[in-house]
């Protein structure tokens, strides 16, 4: 379901050219959008989208994720 | 999973990513299945570390900080010989995934233990982050207190039964798997919550440019448990909602494995049509 703030971040993401959004989980209020920032000349590059994004409301959160081929990881803590 | 661990740690560190791009979510629901779901895993995502204490005296316990925990939440030995935790429904599911290790270990095993979660996504971000934290507190006490012997798959599969099962929420499969395997897969539901994943090959290009194109925007907190539940309740007849129940409930029971034996019959009234437009607007959550 696409609340308000994802419309309104997705209208954002269309006027700087990027190439795509997917509304994360289950959608409804709150919760988050993904995009992924145009590759040409025109379209804003990620950080300004990212930039553009955190101005239009300033209780919004802007992540810095990266794909992860790994899953969950588990290792030893020296002693304290 | 990669394990760095001796046979008895002192302490260990889970990490874990969360999810993206959850395409063709709720059909990996009891209620929405058959169901094929794929995702990205992203990360950084959770974290959680593990310690035993030199503390003596008392019963054994382990107590859980957080940032979003206030006070700590602590999972002791009873009278009785049972694991129970004293806080309020809204930790329930930490403190059951909590038991749900504690309960193949013998209790002198366990001692005093003490464990931090740390997350670099924001609570209720619809990033499957509360299915990360159970696959990570999952495997760093497995390793700490129970050997390591389990698998990441066994892991997703054991932290999507301590959400719905144990803690009673609604949830689908997905976020626990991209959580324990990682990377980019297909998943597909049938019979629920039976999972045959295909792993989708990310190439070096493809992660790097995805790594500098990928912005992920959080408005607020969501309840991702009480929007299924509104779902169920807006869309889902109730007899069928019994029969389906029914179904899911039988096919847990027979754990079907990738064979397909034990498959469950369909629920020859799945309200697909009635509900499809509702449900499928907020599963795909595209526009």
């Amino acid at each position: 379901m696409v609340g308000p703030a994802h419309a309104a971040a997705i209208e954002e993401a269309r006027r700087l050219g990027a190439a795509g959004w997917k509304v994360n989980g289950a959608g409804g209020s709150g919760g988050s959008l993904t995009l992924v920032a145009g590759s040409s000349a025109t379209s804003a590059t990620a950080p300004a989208l990212a930039r553009a994004l955190g101005a239009l409301d300033a209780g919004w959160t802007v992540l810095e994720l990266a794909p992860s081929r790994v899953g969950v990881v588990v290792e030893e803590l020296p002693m304290r | 999973m990669l394990r760095v661990v001796p046979s008895r740690p002192y302490a260990v560190r889970a990490t874990a990513p969360v999810r993206v791009a959850d395409v063709g979510g709720w059909t990996d629901t009891w209620f929405g299945g058959p169901g094929r779901v794929c995702h990205l895993a992203v990360g950084p995502g959770v974290e959680v570390r593990a310690r035993r204490t030199n503390r003596t005296g008392g019963a054994p316990s382990v107590v859980l900080e957080s940032t979003a925990l206030d006070p700590p939440v602590t999972v002791t030995q009873t009278a009785d010989g049972r694991w129970a935790g004293g806080s309020s429904v809204r930790h329930l599911m930490l403190e059951e995934a909590v038991c749900e290790v504690l309960e193949g270990v013998p209790a002198d095993e366990v001692g005093r233990v003490e464990v931090v979660i740390g997350s670099q996504v924001p609570p209720g971000a619809s990033l499957g982050t509360s299915a990360a934290v159970v696959v990570s507190l999952l495997a760093a006490l497995d390793t700490l207190l129970a050997g390591g012997r389990r698998t990441p798959e066994e892991l997703a599969v054991l932290a999507h039964r301590v959400e719905t099962v144990r803690a009673r929420r609604e949830a689908g499969v997905q976020d626990q798997w991209a959580a324990a395997v990682g990377g980019a897969s297909l998943l597909e539901v049938d019979p629920y919550p039976t999972v045959r994943r295909t792993p989708i090959p990310l190439s070096d290009a493809v992660v790097a440019e995805l790594g500098q194109r990928l912005v992920t925007v959080v408005f607020a907190p969501h309840d991702s448990s009480a929007v299924h539940r509104e779902v169920i309740g807006a869309h889902c007849p109730r007899r069928w909602l019994d029969t389906r129940r029914g179904v899911t409930r039988a096919s847990r029971d027979r754990r079907a494995g990738p064979d397909g034996v034990g498959r469950a019959p369909r629920c020859r009234h799945r309200p697909m049509g009635r509900v499809a437009a509702g449900m499928h607007q907020l599963a795909a959550g595209a526009s």
